[in-house]
């Protein structure tokens, strides 16, 4: 198959998204590729954080001063995806008070909103929080779902006439006379070659940008690393806990609508695939998340997951750490080839600025006068004021409309004309239904269970819908057990070991779904 | 934040730190009478998510609350320990007492202000006692029916539905105390035998009425409280004397206990024939499941006991003890104002007793009396509840 | 707090500790059992497993579990099913198996062949007990004759569709289909498991549910449900319904709630209680241990009073990390009653494999209590922690239920064997 376009994405993650969007608010109907589903990479493994700045302020002000514009960019224009939870930075006895003491100016300087509050009122505000923290400090941070974003930013996109093709990987590119001819893609479902010819080609692959820059025989020099995180299985803050020290590990507390996040650390990695969580980093993580709120040391946790980022190697960083968090844009033209831009780095929150910079310079090269970026304004579908994530606008909104039919997720109250309905985009799309697929884009899977029992009842009703035949409902079934289990196995301790041992038992007991028989 | 911020933050904490160990089985919705209402489509699982959610103290908000009966069943299948009757409960004390539905408040404040319920006067009371008394003097001789007797070995609660709507039964109690020859008394205040205050929470109130009649014990010097057929004021008591820390002269003994004893002492001659026809038993929640929980004795075997020796044909409906299902009319469901709910909660409980047969069901709860004579009036059944007294009054040989 | 004497104490409710209660009861040792949860029984599908793959290693798959059973006995003495010995497994194994053919849910078992039943999945699980209502699920299976696969509308634990799917291929006559059960319920809620049962002991409800299901039997020679045929009448409403529609009728074992296996628990719970048990349910214990170790009492903790039992031995058979009977931290795994420290894998990423469902199982599941032959938990050094105290059922070490296919069997053996040797141990006292 042949596909001709202006402008290609590689990259289905909210970076991709976010481009392929501001492409089509200024009148370019673009083309994007993700080899799997969407928010594979980064953008499907990170802390929710729609950042406020304040954890750049001191040591990155650059990466400050840009939170501070998209977050209240995204307030406005993603509203849906977002719970304005507010947030705080906390110190703990023997904490750098030098550092302290730099934060409140270093704010002011980039138009961070900080404001100290006495500690009886943090711990009024947040009750679960440490009764020996020193000082605590007001931020606008907030809570985001990515996945929701990604898909608001994609859904816009090709109402305005752009293509998504998921399942699609970018296997190779001919390149002539100092530009990218043909970009040659498989199918991953079928197998089939797709030749796509564009204008442009941005590349938004993550920390697989430097694969792809390869591919048209350029280096990018990155380098991984992971962070990994803790999800528990209820709500512990209705804040951002941040820890008031130069980052760290295990110093970020995220509430995720009906969670709670806990990370990150820093782990140098040479290779981007079966990224685990082991045993000792779990314990790094929460032996220092638990000094800010005691209660992570006894909650129960239902999931560890780790993402790469993608740092532009610097000779002079220390460590990691010391990397910007800022993104950055390539212009290939540099290295000789003058349709290829790259956009990787940068975090969650700068999403869309980092579009916009790269769309720019797309827009620049195509010349002809298109419109200028429009994202910071347009607000996403589904967004708009006095719409937001909050809890309780979800139970009213749960109240109002009950799910009809019957249930298939009870741990997150996704109904069966949820599923119906994500069934039909993803058949309209050539993807086949699946649980993860429906994962991605409800709350099925995501609750304390993580799919244990939904998973069941869904490829059942898959069944039923004969989107699955013959072997392929238990062959599904156990292809989203296993992956699942990826993420719980390095929280398998009290409860969530109490709750994965009832359905080894049942799975393998009962069902008998390990035989071979 | 305020006090009653605070106060909803323990709630949400307390919720949330009981509510973690929920593993998605099932197993409550399955055994729960009001697991499939229609209204926000709830159920003791659900209410759990709720509570993961962090929107736990909006249970307050919610009527399903006020339709749990807060029978415990879920608690008592739940592999977590994790009792939503319980959470229900803590819920409940968070509602502003006016704003609770029905008539549960005003009920338990009548209590607190009058000594019993229904408001009954002491003399109106007395009168009814005597009046009874008198009726069943003539095929009595000899019969007496203490009332504020100091010294007297047992001091008995009555639910003061009993002289308003059900006199003949105070008639049975007399007989049946009277053919034991118990050492016993009523009394002319304090005498109810109910605390509907637990059901809404009110914790003042629940230990000002115990503390009163526990004063009221003190003062005639019994050594033993007989508690009426009640279930929740059995409970209430008990665990109160316990939960406020109340000192007390006395034991406290559910009444079905008691007759067991005169039984297995030889002090009550019993002609099982006098009760023909089908019995079946139904065990009071908190009678027998939520005791079981609490750690206080349970009158699942004594109940068995006695009702063998007042009738010979008795089968046990499926499942029965601590697993039994809810009458439909706890928790002050029956005043809660949900009628046509209540009765839809009560299908379980009626198939339940329509599979064994039986044309009586012997029920030693008086809220569970009215509860049953509501399923079977609404649901046209055939069988009807009956007390434990009235089977032992018709079966004693004097 | 009074003290009441017993003989024998047994910790744990479950199939474990019912099948000792029931021995314990058969040799006149005066006995008592508590039971602080509902434990696992009533998560199983209601069959019963006795040895199916051995070994784990490669997933051997074996047909004859006695042969199996031999094997493994040999080559693993440590093994529960070690520990006890192939006779003391037949024998306890036999007692129950007879006891449940016998009792209201009519048991079948398979004798010197594993038994394959079709589960909701599709897939074939092998056992060697199974209920009445499950044995045309055997027979339907082995036949291959035409079976039609019924599901009620808006249950969605249970997809007909997904069985014959899995099965279809190698089953060509089977067929799939569903039927609206508010209709027949003639109430419009929510469609739970609970109320199906209920309405199938209904002689009314079964002669709609036969008017409406006969004419999409076809040429069907069997009707497979989902586990919904009752309560403790199962087995009966399962005749009733082949009488009415002429065709083989079973149940097909489903996830969560699993009624088969709550109608296995309450059927021994109840026998126990008519027996005359003392059974003390919803709240755990402690034991209270004298200078040397026994256990001089155990204490069942009320909330306003103590209950103060002493026994001359205990039996522990309180299950693993479900039930509460062994407690996993990020540190370690400890049993909370004796307060021990389990031998496990240093490191947590050891205690699981990588994949979930892969061969031979994950590390964890075989960590637990070790004992001598006498099955009393012993230290480091081989000596009893405990005179008195005996572990039977699945906190013992050195196996993996799930993957053996042995959990019923594992329960059954050695809690049968655990009351034996208590009765041993007290020599000629009665």
């Amino acid at each position: 198959m042949k596909l001709e376009t202006q402008v290609l994405v590689i990259g289905g993650g909210l970076t991709g998204a976010g481009v392929l969007r501001d492409l089509a608010l200024r009148g370019i109907a673009g083309l994007l590729v993700e080899r799997r589903d969407i928010n594979a990479g980064a953008s499907g493994a990170n802390h929710g954080l729609l950042h406020s700045g304040g954890r750049y302020v001191v040591n990155d002000p650059d990466s400050a001063a840009e939170c501070v514009a998209e977050n209240a960019i995204l307030k406005r224009v993603a509203s849906a995806c977002v719970e304005e939870t507010g947030g705080l930075f906390v110190a703990l006895p023997g904490d750098d008070e030098g550092y302290a003491a730099d934060f409140l100016d270093a704010a002011a300087r980039v138009g961070l909103d900080a404001r100290p509050i006495e500690v009886k009122q943090a711990l009024e505000q947040e009750p679960r929080l440490a009764p020996s923290i020193t000082m605590a400090i007001q931020v606008p941070d907030a809570s985001i779902n990515p996945f929701m974003t990604t898909v608001a930013n994609l859904a816009d996109a090709e109402s305005r006439g752009a293509q998504v093709l998921l399942q699609t990987q970018v296997a190779r590119m001919r390149c002539e006379g100092g530009r990218i001819r043909q970009v040659i893609c498989i199918d991953s479902q079928t197998g089939r070659e797709i030749r796509i010819e564009a204008d442009q080609v941005v590349s938004a692959a993550g920390p697989w940008v430097d694969r792809i820059a390869a591919m048209a025989g350029i280096e990018i020099p990155i380098a991984y690393s992971k962070g990994s995180l803790l999800i528990t299985n209820s709500r512990l803050a209705d804040q951002v806990i941040n820890r008031l020290r130069p980052p760290g590990d295990g110093d970020i507390i995220v509430p995720g609508e009906t969670v709670t996040i806990t990370g990150t650390t820093s782990i140098r990695v040479q290779n981007l695939d079966h990224l685990t969580t082991g045993a000792s980093e779990v314990d790094l993580l929460l032996d220092s998340a638990s000094q800010m709120m005691p209660a992570l040391a006894k909650a129960r946790f239902i999931r560890a997951y780790a993402g790469v980022r993608p740092l532009v190697a610097s000779a002079e960083a220390a460590s990691d750490r010391g990397l910007s968090r800022t993104f950055t844009v390539f212009d290939h033209e540099r290295d000789g080839l003058a349709n290829l831009a790259t956009i990787t780095g940068g975090k969650l929150t700068t999403y869309r600025l980092m579009a916009e910079r790269v769309v720019d310079l797309v827009c620049r090269r195509l010349g002809g006068g298109a419109q200028p970026c429009s994202t910071a304004q347009q607000v996403l579908p589904g967004s708009k004021e006095g719409i937001t994530l909050d809890a309780r606008q979800r139970l009213e909104r749960l109240r109002a409309t009950p799910p009809a039919g019957e249930v298939l997720c009870e741990c997150e109250m996704v109904g069966r004309d949820r599923v119906d309905e994500l069934v039909r985009k993803l058949r309209r799309r050539g993807q086949r239904p699946e649980p993860n697929a429906l994962r991605l884009r409800s709350r099925l899977g995501m609750g304390s269970c993580q799919g244990g029992f939904c998973g069941f009842r869904t490829v059942g009703h898959l069944c039923r819908l004969g989107d699955l035949v013959g072997q392929e409902g238990n062959e599904v079934l156990i292809r989203f057990l296993e992956k699942r289990w990826g993420g719980i196995r390095p929280v398998l301790w009290g409860d969530q070991l109490r709750q994965e041992q009832l359905l080894e038992a049942l799975y393998c007991g009962t069902l008998n779904i390990d035989g071979d028989l | 934040m305020s006090r009653r911020g605070r106060e909803r933050e323990l709630l949400r904490r307390t919720l949330i730190e009981q509510g973690d160990g929920c593993l998605s089985c099932g197993a409550c919705v399955a055994g729960c009478p009001v697991g499939d209402w229609d209204e926000g489509r709830l159920d003791p699982r659900r209410i759990v998510r709720l509570i993961q959610y962090g929107i736990g103290d909006r249970l307050t908000e919610l009527d399903w609350i006020w339709h749990c009966t807060t029978c415990g069943r879920c608690g008592h299948t739940c592999p977590s320990g994790i009792n939503v009757s319980t959470l229900v409960q803590a819920a409940r004390g968070l509602v502003a007492h006016d704003r609770s539905p029905g008539q549960i408040q005003q009920t338990a404040d009548l209590h607190r202000t009058t000594g019993n319920n229904m408001q009954l006067a002491p003399d109106q009371w007395i009168e009814t006692v005597e009046w009874m008394r008198d009726e069943l003097a003539d095929d009595l001789p000899g019969l007496d029916v203490p009332v504020d007797l100091a010294g007297a070995e047992h001091f008995l609660t009555i639910n003061s539905k009993l002289p308003m709507y059900y006199p003949a039964d105070l008639q049975d109690i007399f007989k049946v105390f009277h053919a034991a020859q118990e050492s016993w008394t009523l009394s002319s205040t304090w005498w109810e035998g109910t605390n509907y205050a637990m059901f809404t929470g009110d914790l003042a109130t629940w230990e000002e009425t115990l503390r009163q009649q526990v004063a009221r014990v003190h003062q005639l010097g019994c050594k033993v409280m007989a508690y009426t057929e009640c279930g929740h004021g059995y409970y209430a008591t008990v665990t109160g004397l316990q939960r406020f820390d109340v000192p007390h002269r006395f034991d406290v003994v559910h009444v079905v206990s008691l007759y067991a004893r005169w039984i297995r002492e030889g002090r009550l001659r019993l002609d099982p024939d006098r009760n023909p026809g089908r019995f079946t038993l139904h065990d009071p929640c908190n009678a027998v499941r939520k005791a079981t929980m609490a750690g206080i004795p349970s009158i699942a075997d004594d109940a068995r006991f006695v009702l063998r020796h007042v009738c010979r044909d008795f089968v046990e409906m499926t499942p029965n003890r601590d697993a039994n299902y809810c009458c439909s009319g706890g928790g002050g469901a029956l005043i809660a104002g949900f009628r046509r709910a209540r009765t839809h909660h009560g299908r379980t409980k009626v198939e339940q007793v329509d599979r064994t047969g039986a044309q009586q069901v012997c029920t030693p709860c008086v809220n569970c009396f009215d509860g049953l004579t509501n399923l079977a009036r609404d649901h046209g059944c055939c069988w009807k509840p009956v007390h434990l007294w009235t089977l032992l009054a018709r079966a004693v040989v004097l | 707090m009074t003290a009441e004497r017993y003989d024998l104490a047994i910790i744990g409710g479950g199939l474990t500790g019912m099948t000792a209660a029931r021995r314990a009861r058969q040799l006149g040792l005066r006995t008592l059992l508590t039971a602080a949860t509902p434990g696992s029984l009533p998560y199983t599908s209601g069959a019963m497993d006795l040895l199916a793959v051995y070994p784990t290693e490669t997933k051997h798959y074996r047909k004859n579990p006695w042969e199996a059973l031999s094997e493994l006995v040999e080559c693993e003495p440590e093994h529960p099913y070690g520990k006890v010995g192939l006779a003391g497994v037949q024998r306890g194994w036999e007692e129950l198996a007879a006891h449940l053919e016998a009792g209201p849910l009519a048991y079948h078992r398979g004798r010197q062949e594993n038994l394959l039943l079709v589960t909701s999945a599709g897939t074939l699980k092998p056992t060697h007990l199974v209920p009445h209502t499950m044995k045309a699920n055997v027979q339907a299976w082995a036949s291959k004759q035409p079976t039609l696969i019924l599901g009620f509308e808006r249950l969605v634990d249970f997809s007909p569709e997904h069985v014959v799917e899995s099965l279809r291929e190698r089953w060509p006559g089977l067929r799939a289909a569903r039927i609206d059960a508010a209709s027949l319920l003639q109430d419009d809620r929510r469609i739970r498991i609970a109320e199906l049962a209920a309405a199938f002991e209904r002689e009314t409800f079964r002669q709609r549910f036969a008017d409406k299901v006969r004419p999409l039997l076809g040429g069907a020679r069997y009707l497979g449900l989902p586990a919904v045929l009752g309560f403790d009448r199962a087995a009966t409403v399962c005749l009733e319904l082949e009488q009415l529609l002429g065709v083989g009728v079973f149940e097909i074992p489903m996830l969560s709630p699993s009624l088969p296996g709550m109608r296995l628990a309450d059927q021994l719970r109840a026998e126990l209680l008519q027996d005359g048990l003392l059974l003390l349910q919803g709240r755990s214990v402690r034991l209270e241990r004298g200078v040397d170790g026994a256990v001089s009492a155990v204490v069942w903790q009320g909330s306003s009073v103590e209950r103060r039992f002493e026994a001359d031995h205990v039996i522990l058979a309180t299950g693993r990390f479900f039930g509460g009977g062994l407690v996993a931290t990020r540190r370690g795994v400890e049993e909370p009653l004796l307060g021990l420290a389990l031998e496990a894998p240093a490191s947590r990423d050891d205690w699981h494999m990588r994949s979930f469902l892969g061969a031979p199982g994950h590390p964890i599941n075989r960590v637990g209590l070790r004992t001598d032959d006498w099955l009393r938990p012993v230290d480091g050094a081989g000596a009893p922690i405990c005179p008195n105290l005996l572990a039977a059922g699945a906190i013992l070490g050195g196996h993996d239920w799930v993957r053996e296919k042995s959990g019923a069997g594992v329960s059954v053996a050695t809690g049968y064997a655990a009351a034996e040797r208590v009765a041993a141990m007290r020599g000629g006292r009665s």
